[in-house]
């Protein structure tokens, strides 16, 4: 009896689907990502070739010698350019934090200057992170030259404008009671912040820190793709002579050094809770800023710092540039950004799920660890550098940015999707074999159920942080707005980079504030 | 013989829960499972619909041995066994319709399976089933939209709609009011009657027990203390089984299954 008129949900899904379906077809279009080339011949030979090449690693000494010196390069730069950050942040969110303004801890008038001058600092923190950091490193490398010092300063800056925020809702989320004692008592913003805002929020603050120089170390890693130095320049230079060797003992470096930067943040936030532990990370942070800076000094230019070259080539940029032309072709830079996002969130929701079953142990404990290997693995290498591989696999353009995020985003979907599962009550399906469904069946109506919802949710995250992603991932030439934004800084045409970076900017706050509203109407 | 246990054990985690259990019921025989929480009644109903497989001893169902059928066949011996559950195992965010249709998954291929989630189909059947349980208008809202009862309701639903030869029952009614749960136990007595299926209730009410079943299985501590026309049993044999419980004091939901989240 085939009755769909009487679904009452039967119209909404199919105009659910159709819209779907009505988005996802041009993204196939605009991004020229034919599924179908992934399994053609000549595809797989270039691959298979290639990574025929990884075996074995290469392990000359000198190969070695180098790849040790560019390791602690990226790490000097990753920590220095946190402690650039935090010198930025800090006092950043000292001066911004609403926790600290006594007028909101006392009944004293606010003053107009003073947050005026706070509304500006908090716009051009979010300029700062508006800014993805490896396009503050591509201009920092036009500006001062190769080498790990456009590393240090676009971690800084990018980092600056994040800490600075976030610092300063760490210290709004703690009680305001102590510092509304001080202030009723006279003490300053200063004194406000060290003696009540501080301590309390202190471990919180540290923890954050860990964490963003973690993220700081797998940014610092692929900066070597514009030029900024570390392990990133050496893959760059290994992946263009298809040294396949040389690749396959980087990538197991950066995984080296991804696993030892989450033990090290571990242990960090183990030590917070001992006295001795918290003076074991001041002195430990201190001899790593200090040694960071005693490593990359040497390689840094050796008259003093040119401010001024910087302010000329900052002043390069102004006015942007606004011609029709270029309006038109960054309208669609931002489309063929918007496309690749989409298509490669979408097929990353597919390829996450398929990973996702054997990875929660439904296929027995084999598949289940190499299925977890795989999903570390793809999850482990950073967006860039698989935006890298995929242009040796299906060439320059946007369907490498397709291919690159697919593979990424499916390695982090992936491992979520396998906690739901794992998570999920496992009596529906057992209740539906036990009445002799299938496995398959049984699966598609007890397991899917409880974690589609969920499915779906993170998939939509992850789109979001796929739109800021595909802006940058033209820098190898991967597709999308930052194809143009590389082409212009590389043709010295600051103006029109100007313009990019604006309707970077603009995007990115689009989708930040559209993503906010969603959610605010989804909760309420 | 539609259920037949020969000296059957089973231990879970290390510690026995049944010993030595030997029960039999012809075709259409209906039984009731009676006996304090804890003594192994749901243990019991779920060796009997294979979810558990016993330590010892033979068991066999609808006249074949479960555990030395080849998995196609023991697919098919399992799609006519159906179980109503104490707490219903259904996805909170899953149709009332699905949640039925389930119901016939054994029985079909998979394609249609799978397209019933898009298009459903049978809505008929399925409208019918529920209706039986006084839940006909609701067939398109989510399990999560219903209250306790009413999921225990759609889980019954699924059973009428599977249409098993054998049908077993953990505590159908244990959420239902009074008036509702003697309603319920009679449409499950007069289904497996219509249809000479097999019925193997355990009830937490020794009253609808005696009203509704000719026989009762007094069980208590993995042991089978009775099992005798309902004529037969005494006062003191009831006294017996449940002796050290408090008879006032509002029972424990007898082994819950470790599902105890809402729907």
């Amino acid at each position: 009896m085939l009755n769909p008129a009487r679904d009452p949900a039967f119209g909404q899904r199919l105009v659910g689907t159709l819209l779907l379906l009505a988005l996802l077809a041009p993204t196939f279009v605009l991004t020229g990502f034919n599924p179908f080339v992934l399994f053609h011949q000549d595809t797989w030979q270039v691959w298979l070739g290639f990574v025929a090449g990884f075996l074995p690693p290469a392990h000359g000494t000198d190969f070695l010698g180098e790849v040790l010196r560019e390791t602690v390069t990226t790490l000097a730069s990753a920590t220095l350019g946190l402690a650039l950050a935090v010198a930025i942040g800090l006092p950043a969110a000292l001066a911004t934090s609403r926790a600290l303004d006594a007028a909101r801890l006392t009944a004293e008038p606010p003053s107009r200057l003073a947050e005026t001058a706070k509304s500006l600092l908090r716009g051009l923190l979010v300029a700062l992170r508006g800014v993805p950091e490896i396009v503050w490193a591509l201009l920092f490398v036009r500006a001062v030259g190769l080498g790990s010092l456009p590393a240090v300063l676009a971690i800084g800056i990018a980092y600056g404008g994040m800490l600075g925020k976030v610092y300063a809702e760490i210290l709004e989320s703690q009680p305001a009671e102590p510092a509304r004692a001080l202030a009723a008592s006279g003490a300053g913003r200063l004194a406000r912040f060290a003696w009540a805002a501080l301590p309390q929020a202190l471990p919180e603050l540290v923890s954050y820190s860990v964490y963003r120089w973690e993220c700081a170390i797998r940014a610092s890693a692929v900066m070597g793709f514009v030029g900024a130095g570390g392990v990133g320049q050496l893959i760059d230079t290994s992946l263009k002579m298809l040294n396949g060797g040389e690749v396959s003992t980087l990538l197991l470096v950066f995984l080296l050094l991804v696993m030892l930067t989450e033990a090290i943040s571990q242990l960090c936030r183990h030590a917070l809770d001992s006295r001795a532990g918290t003076t074991g990370i001041a002195v430990a942070t201190l001899a790593a800023v200090l040694g960071s800076w005693w490593w990359l000094r040497q390689g840094w230019p050796n008259d003093a710092f040119d401010f001024a070259s910087l302010g000329h080539f900052a002043v390069e940029f102004f006015p942007p540039a606004h011609d029709a032309a270029l309006l038109t072709s960054a309208a669609h830079g931002i489309l063929e950004t918007l496309a690749m996002s989409l298509l490669g969130s979408a097929l990353a929701f597919v390829g996450g799920a398929l990973l996702a079953v054997p990875a929660a142990g439904r296929f027995g404990a084999t598949l289940k660890a190499l299925s977890r290997l795989l999903l570390n693995l793809l999850r482990g290498v950073p967006d860039l550098m698989w935006a890298a591989l995929a242009v040796l696999a299906v060439g320059l353009g946007p369907a490498a940015g397709v291919l690159a995020l697919t593979l990424h985003t499916s390695g982090v979907l992936g491992r979520l999707f396998a906690e739901t599962l794992e998570n999920a009550a496992p009596e529906p399906e057992r209740a539906l074999l036990a009445a002799g469904a299938g496995h398959f069946a049984a699966f598609a109506y007890g397991q899917l159920p409880q974690v589609l919802a969920q499915w779906v949710a993170y998939t939509l995250y992850r789109w979001e942080n796929n739109i800021r992603i595909a802006t940058v991932l033209g820098i190898v030439g991967a597709g999308g707005i930052g194809t143009q934004l590389y082409l212009a800084l590389s043709l010295f045409q600051q103006t029109t980079a100007a313009t990019l970076i604006i309707a970077m900017l603009l995007l990115s706050w689009a989708v930040e504030a559209l993503s906010r509203a969603l959610r605010r109407r989804m909760e309420s | 013989m539609s259920l037949l246990f020969d000296r059957v054990s089973l231990s879970l985690g290390g510690s026995p829960v049944l010993h030595e259990i030997s029960l039999a019921l012809a075709d259409g025989e209906q039984a009731a499972l009676i006996g304090p929480s804890g003594a192994g009644k749901t243990s019991l109903l779920l060796l009997a619909n294979t979810v558990r497989r016993p330590n010892a001893g033979q068991l066999q169902l609808l006249g074949q041995a479960p555990w030395s059928l080849p998995g196609q066949a023991l697919r098919s011996l399992r799609r006519d066994i159906g179980t109503v559950y104490q707490s219903p195992p259904l996805p909170p965010r899953q149709r009332v319709v699905n949640a039925v249709a389930a119901g016939r998954l054994g029985s079909q291929s998979l394609a249609a399976s799978l397209a019933q989630l898009v298009l459903p189909r049978d809505t008929a059947a399925i409208e019918t089933a529920l209706t039986r349980v006084n839940l006909g208008e609701r067939l398109w809202e989510r399990c999560d939209q219903l209250s306790g009862g009413q999921r225990q309701r759609v889980g019954i639903a699924r059973v009428l709609y599977q249409a098993p030869r054998l049908l077993l029952a953990d505590e159908p009614v244990s959420a239902l009011d009074p008036r509702l749960a003697e309603q319920t136990v009679r449409l499950l007595t007069d289904e497996a009657r219509s249809r000479n299926a097999t019925l193997l209730m355990s009830l937490h009410s020794v009253e609808l027990a005696l009203a509704f079943f000719p026989r009762l299985i007094g069980v208590r501590q993995g042991r089978v203390m009775f099992d005798l026309p309902r004529e037969a049993v005494s006062e003191a044999q009831l006294a017996a089984l449940y002796a050290d419980e408090q008879p006032n004091e509002p029972r424990p939901i007898a082994e819950p299954l470790p599902w105890n989240r809402p729907c």
